[in-house]
């Protein structure tokens, strides 16, 4: 048997095992939801980083940072900030209120049925816009290694999804999640001191790359029209090499990408699960050293892939396959064909459970939130108010169901999207939303539920308006990322309209004594 | 399940938080505000300096690795984790105060 199906067998007779194993668990909502509340920070800190470093992460950083080079590993810088500011501002806090889902927050801040329905459409469409990508991802993973349709592999990662959240709950994911987020890390760590072993050090494989100038030898045979394809080293080791128009556009991405985490529903229910504050800002720690490690390795391999490529290209020492895939392959390609040059078919079969382990971790996250979203907060508190536990724990599977269906549609829908906008938007949208939200409903007590609802509103039109209009706006505004205008515009509609609002909760006081108590009396 | 009615009050009109309360978040927020500060001015530092001043950022520190590669894909990454580093460790030393404070150990 080839190791990438020997491997991938591995990883689902895992999660099978995982799923089944804690399957009795999923019978009460707290344990359904938040997994009884009962993660440490190893655990939780691994799953946070499961659900941040997607497949989008795995594999497609190493292969921007191919592409364009600087450009690329920008785009990384600004994907890296998030979930510190999370960690300063949020966590603790988060964990106090102590809730289920991310519209409870707003629900219970404002006592406002409203503002907890608007938080729903706005959990859907971020988890929606997020998900899109991954399962595209997913689905073309398969095709790519196993040779399956798209649609059949839009259909088996949904179907694993449905059963892998549907049956485990919130205990089986996380723990899934943990573990697979050891698998990936694991594949960069080999890849990491496979390189380091041939001798690929960090400075001189990028000497090497930046002097190239010219074009790539024999690339021609598998390039577009036949030409051979032209690198540029000067151009690839510097800003503005293939991404980035001008300093505002980079100004922008580092705002809606480092606040958009702040506002990722999948990210901010994972800090429901753990005992107590002090677990969820440890848990917060040990996520962002793991992603941190994460993203430089991703970064380094990249490098090594453009070294290989070139240098084997010179050298005449490349596969046709190996050749095919970094010329042809697409982004997503960079670290399989590293993979294989370095370590062969073993360590290949690695990489492709590692990527499957991305794409179901990500997913499972947000297969949580929305579930918590339509099962948690339509059902229980709009559908059916006066439900039973069990009628509660239903709902949340059926939910699994019907989000599995809506995102096996949204899967079958963008084969041909542009998936950047998809990312940009859920980013965009989430910074625009639910970051000014969170942040200042935790510290501000004069934010009130029209300044809330507002915000919210006038983030999410903008951030569509600027990203889906993009053409419409003059040349020097358009932006992969609107940030720069939108997540300042929602935190000003914020603030303005609760200022002339000024008619907060009558027990915002509990609140802010709730979710800020000492840690030694909690 | 069903939202309590509590009503809105004016702003103006709220009562201040309790001493603790106020002090917690009035700690907490200043060094999350200040870390925070010190994270997003090297962040933006280096992005403004690539465009402002090309000739510093294009400096080779040793192979190929220039300042503004290695502020961008080595430092900080590892600010992240320092920065975050640093939140909880403030954090320990508030709780351990507070115990003292409180006489619990």
């Amino acid at each position: 048997m080839e190791p990438k199906y020997l491997f991938t067998l591995i990883l689902l007779g895992t999660i099978i095992v995982i799923t089944y194993a804690t399957k009795k668990y999923a019978t009460s909502t707290v344990e359904f939801y938040v997994g009884g509340r009962s993660f440490g920070w190893l655990m939780n800190g691994s799953a946070i980083a499961g659900d941040y470093l997607s497949a989008a992460t795995f594999l497609g950083l190493a292969g921007l940072t191919f592409a364009l080079g600087y450009d690329g590993i920008f785009y990384t810088f600004c994907f890296s900030v998030g979930l510190t500011i999370l960690a300063l501002f949020i966590a603790g806090p988060l964990r106090k209120f102590g809730k289920f889902t991310v519209p409870d927050f707003l629900a219970e801040r404002f006592h406002s049925p409203s503002a907890r329905l608007f938080a729903v459409v706005v959990v859907l469409a971020i988890s929606g816009f997020y998900a899109a990508p991954q399962i595209l991802g997913g689905a073309q993973i398969l095709q790519l290694f196993f040779g399956t349709s798209y649609e059949a592999g839009v259909i088996m990662i949904v179907v694993v999804m449905i059963f892998y959240v549907g049956v485990g709950g919130m205990k089986g994911t996380t723990i899934n999640q943990a573990v697979e987020i050891w698998i990936r890390f694991g594949a960069f760590l080999i890849l990491f001191a496979g390189a380091i072993y041939a001798g690929l050090h960090y400075g001189k494989i990028l000497e090497l790359v930046q002097n190239w100038t010219g074009a790539v030898p024999g690339s021609g045979a598998y390039a577009k029209g036949g030409a051979d394809i032209v690198a540029n080293g000067a151009k690839w080791s510097y800003v503005g090499g293939g991404m980035f128009k001008s300093l505002t556009e980079c100004i922008s991405m580092v705002i809606g990408l480092s606040l958009g985490t702040l506002g990722l529903p999948h990210i901010l229910l994972r800090f429901y699960t753990n005992p107590n504050a002090k677990e969820a800002r440890y848990s917060a720690l040990f996520a962002i050293v793991i992603a941190s490690v994460f993203f430089t390795l991703a970064l380094y391999l990249g490098t090594v892939g453009r070294y290989l490529f070139l240098e084997g290209a010179k050298a005449g020492t490349l596969t046709p396959v190996d050749f095919k895939a970094f010329v042809t392959g697409g982004m997503n390609m960079v670290i399989p064909t590293v993979a294989d040059i370095i370590g062969g078919k073993w360590l290949l079969g690695i990489v492709v459970a590692g990527a499957f382990a991305a794409v179901f971790s990500n997913l499972s996250g947000l297969f949580i939130a929305c579930s918590g979203a339509l099962g948690h907060d339509l059902y229980t508190h709009f559908i059916n108010k006066t439900s039973s536990e069990k009628q509660r724990v239903v709902a949340g599977k059926v939910s699994v169901v019907i989000i599995g269906v809506i995102y096996g549609i949204l899967g079958l829908l963008v084969e041909k999207a542009a998936i950047g906008h998809l990312v940009g938007l859920a980013f965009n949208v989430a910074a625009s939303t639910f970051a000014p939200i969170f942040l200042m409903g935790v510290w501000w007590r004069g934010m009130t539920e029209k300044g809330a609802i507002w915000g919210m509103v006038m983030g999410l039109a903008s951030s569509l308006y600027m990203i889906f209009f993009v053409t419409t706006l003059p040349v020097w505004m358009q932006w992969r990322i609107p940030g720069l205008v939108t997540v300042p515009l929602a935190f000003l509609t914020v603030y303005i309209v609760s200022k002339i609002d000024g008619q907060v909760p009558a027990d915002v006081n509990k609140f802010m004594k709730q979710i800020h108590s000492s840690d030694v009396k909690a | 399940m069903a939202i309590e009615k509590v009503g809105t009050i004016n702003y103006k009109d709220l009562p201040p938080l309790d001493a603790e309360t106020a002090a917690t978040m009035n700690e907490e927020l200043k060094i999350s505000v200040i870390l925070t500060i010190i994270y997003y001015a090297f962040l933006l530092g280096v992005t403004v300096l690539n465009y402002t001043s090309p000739g510093l950022m294009k400096t080779v520190l040793w192979g190929g690795m220039t300042v503004t590669w290695f502020a961008t894909s080595v430092v900080s990454l590892f600010m992240a984790s320092f920065i975050a580093w640093l939140h909880v460790f403030y954090y320990q030393k508030r709780v351990l105060q507070n115990s003292k404070n409180q006489g619990v150990v």
